[in-house]
């Protein structure tokens, strides 16, 4: 007790700083071997539903896709045993044909945790580049549904397959934008159907709206906006010291992690179990 | 009490503190990929089960399909009974071999499947059976993969030091079988498709 005591009585202010500095420290490190985690696939978008890495889709198709996914999830979300359907798009562009083959599509539905109670469905397109003219067009190449656990019987491959020729291989529409609003509607109807018992009903004036509201469009600016962080922006500035970017990045750091990112909206924590197939186009 | 016995006995405290510690971290350890290797082993029997159901439906649907065809179809069916065999038994190295000579078989009639498909549609549903049935291979050779991994995992943590001296206190298995699908291939005989 009196070696405890002269021990506290020996520690200095000094030594005060220095521990908080050591414990600040190994929390930043924390922070940086957290962030060092190693994921084989981009982490989705903010708007979660919509991943459009290769940038073909139309912003409209986008904000579609969000409201109708968006809508859907709340919709089921209560729904007690399979309740939480997320319906999520991702698209990639690809050097060529045989580069779809490395993508492992179940772990990155793993990743995304696609889906409330393993309801989840991940569509993913891939895309080829040609240049003609000097101007570069995106051709689609592979297109797949990989359904959640719990989606399987509703989402066979044979059924993923029909869905997929009716629609983004059909003649549906040359279209892309048209033909994925008819593979979403098309899967919000037979997952209503097959999976809850409840009607859903599109019929083809929601795609004359959809174009409709695509060619009155009016791009601006705001379209690519990112999200501003003007703190990070210090951060990373070379006029603040190490320990100011210790002490500021700290709250907005832990808050990040806390809230789950920035990412509003976020996955279910769905599993796939890897029922599905590649497709000959 | 005299410095030296206290001393002994904080010593012994402290042995015998850091020992069980040891004790349970390792054991709890050893319980987790333990687990994970059942569960792993479930998932895959769980997949194979349903193709089983999957191949059951086929059934009806390949009535008078060609000799070559008809060959490897009995060569499912004979896979798939041996794998009911095995799996009734509990035997894992059975069912591992079944479904390695299952999934060849299986392999080859897709293979036929694709490269004639006017001859080989066989009935009602049976493209749709066998697309499901291939996307189940797909699932089953998912599972395989993380089953494989755990096993991996488990594998080395009883073979490490100093796991390994708890493994053996507690009777755990030396080392589990990984699911090899080359067992059991070759005794797939080679056929001859442009006969």
């Amino acid at each position: 007790m009196m070696a405890l005591m002269k021990f506290r009585k020996s520690i200095s202010q000094t030594e005060v700083l220095r521990t908080k500095q050591f414990i600040v420290f190994l929390l930043l490190l924390l922070v940086v071997l957290t962030g060092c985690t190693k994921n084989d696939y981009p982490r989705p978008t903010k708007d979660y539903y919509v991943n459009d890495f290769a940038q073909i889709l139309h912003p409209v198709t986008r904000d579609f896709i969000l409201y109708e996914a968006d809508n859907m999830y709340g919709y089921t979300e209560d729904i007690e045993g399979n309740g939480g359907t997320q319906i999520v798009f991702a698209t990639f562009v690809v050097e060529n044909v045989d580069d779809v083959f490395a993508y492992d599509l179940n772990a990155l539905f793993n990743q995304w945790r696609i889906g409330k109670n393993d309801m989840g469905v991940l569509v993913t397109m891939f895309f080829t580049e040609s240049v003609v003219d000097e101007i570069t067009y995106l051709n689609l190449e592979q297109a797949y549904i990989v359904p959640g656990l719990q989606m399987e019987s509703v989402l066979t491959p044979s059924v993923q397959e029909d869905l997929l020729n009716a629609t983004l291989f059909g003649t549906v529409s040359d279209d892309l934008d048209v033909s994925v609003m008819y593979l979403l509607y098309e899967l919000k109807e037979l997952i209503y159907d097959q999976a809850y018992d409840l009607l859903y009903e599109w019929d083809e004036t929601d795609i004359d709206y959809f174009v409709q509201e695509r060619d009155s469009y009016v791009y601006s600016s705001d379209d690519s906006a990112m999200t501003s962080m003007s703190w990070l922006i210090f951060l990373l500035s070379p006029y603040s010291s190490f320990w100011d970017k210790a002490f500021t990045a700290l709250p907005f750091v832990l808050m990040f992690l806390l809230s789950g990112g920035l990412i509003v909206r976020k996955g279910g924590g769905g599993r796939t179990g890897g029922f599905w197939i590649f497709r000959k186009r | 009490m005299k410095k030296g016995v206290l001393i002994a006995i904080v010593v012994a405290v402290l042995v015998i503190v850091i020992l069980g510690t040891t004790t349970i971290v390792n054991y709890n350890s050893l319980v987790d990929v333990d687990e994970n290797v059942e569960l792993a082993s479930s998932q895959v029997t769980s997949r194979l089960n349903q193709r089983q159901a999957l191949i059951e439906q086929l059934v009806p649907t390949v009535v008078g399909l060609q000799e070559h065809a008809l060959a490897i179809y009995t060569l499912i069916t004979e896979a798939r009974e041996a794998y009911s065999i095995a799996s009734a038994a509990g035997d894992l190295a059975g069912m591992i071999e079944a479904d390695a000579a299952e999934a060849l078989a299986i392999n080859q009639l897709l293979v036929v499947m694709e490269d004639n498909p006017s001859e080989i549609y066989a009935g009602e549903g049976f493209l749709d059976l066998m697309q499901n049935i291939s996307g189940m291979e797909a699932s089953i050779a998912y599972y395989r993969g993380l089953y494989n991994e755990s096993v991996s995992e488990y594998n080395r943590d009883v073979r490490h030091f100093p796991k390994m001296i708890f493994a053996s206190m507690f009777n755990f298995d030396g080392s589990k079988p990984y699911w090899k699908m080359n067992d059991g291939a070759d005794e797939i005989p080679q056929i001859d498709f442009t006969n």
